[in-house]
């Protein structure tokens, strides 16, 4: 079957395509999901190059099970998510303590003018105060708020209940909300409380 | 400091949340490269292109149920095949001769009543060559 970029073929079909031999739905595959795959990685581990390690051992895990994936029973996102979630959490826990700390803090006190320098600090900002959350609130945060996917979807990547998911996203995004607070001024959020 | 200022406001998070999104990873040639050389060697383990019947069987199938197990243990299909043909073998021997059998465990002929048995004499309760052998004569009838 031949398949384009711009094809709308489920991600079922091309999977299975794959693991019937057709190269092309590989292709197709990386394009669609890689970027989507080191960016979560990146988000949790903050490492570029561990994200790498973790995306490509994720895809080739996805490369592995094509033969046996059994249409309906998952999407390939929320298998991926899965995966890359549970890869990231054994890094961490094996480097706890270790690297976490070495996020570029925003220079506290020299507040840019330069909006791309801002968004930078900002993009900082929330990096670090993710970092400061428990491992399921922060995946479940990140999740919601950046990679955009559903509860019931988070569920699935978390293995866990829904309302669970509400529950961490909330005292998640409460957390955050505290950790930012004092950095308004610095972020240029300062106007909009006033 | 009012309680409102101990929280940034959800829409300054919302803001924070809107510019990480934008900020995306953007995976490098290299790392895509990489990404599809792992797909093709999974193809080529796999055995794509090839037909069916060369494609290497896939692990489960090494393992293999009980039944596979069980017909390896016999020397596989063409054994367990044999087996079988055997089996059915003896089966319809047994079931198509069964007068012979009740003849020889009784000592007497099909349809000899109890009482004649006890009135034979010793000559003919006892087995001839032929009695256990029947088809002995008949061989050597035709030569």
């Amino acid at each position: 079957m031949p398949f384009d970029a711009q094809s709308d073929t489920s991600d079922d079909a091309l999977l299975i395509a794959f693991g019937n031999g057709d190269r092309l739905a590989a292709r197709i595959l990386t394009d669609r999901h890689a970027p989507r795959v080191i960016g979560y990685a990146a988000r949790l581990l903050k490492d570029r190059a561990e994200a790498e390690d973790v995306a490509q051992d994720a895809m080739m895990r996805l490369w592995k099970i094509a033969p046996e994936w059994r249409t309906g029973e998952a999407k390939v996102t929320t298998w991926l998510y899965r995966v890359v979630t549970n890869l990231c959490t054994d890094r961490l826990r094996k480097k706890r303590g270790t690297g976490l700390d070495e996020i570029a803090e925003p220079e506290d006190g020299k507040p840019s003018q330069d909006a791309v320098l801002m968004q930078k600090q900002r993009v900082a900002a929330l990096s670090a105060a993710l970092d400061t959350l428990p491992d399921r609130q922060k995946e479940a945060v990140v999740l919601r708020h950046i990679e955009g996917l559903s509860n019931p979807e988070i569920a699935q990547v978390l293995d866990i209940g829904v309302e669970a998911v509400e529950s961490l996203t909330a005292r998640g995004k409460r957390a955050l909300a505290k950790a930012l607070a004092d950095q308004r001024e610095t972020l240029g959020f300062e106007d909009d409380t006033a | 400091m009012t309680q409102r200022d101990d929280f940034l406001s959800d829409a300054d998070l919302g803001s924070l949340f809107a510019r990480a999104q934008s900020d995306a990873v953007i995976p490098s040639d290299a790392f895509m490269a990489r990404i599809l050389a792992d797909a093709d060697s999974v193809q080529d383990a796999n055995g794509a292109g090839l037909p069916d019947w060369a494609k290497p069987k896939p692990e489960q199938s090494v393992r293999g149920s009980w039944f596979t197990n069980l017909l390896d243990s016999l020397g596989g299909w063409r054994g367990g095949a044999g087996l079988a043909t055997a089996t059915v073998m003896g089966l319809a021997v047994g079931l198509g001769a069964p007068t012979t059998v009740t003849q020889l465990a009784s000592g007497t002929w099909a349809g000899t009543s109890a009482a004649q048995v006890a009135d034979l004499s010793s000559e003919t309760t006892s087995y001839a060559l032929d009695d256990l052998v029947p088809s002995f004569y008949d061989l050597a009838a035709e030569g």
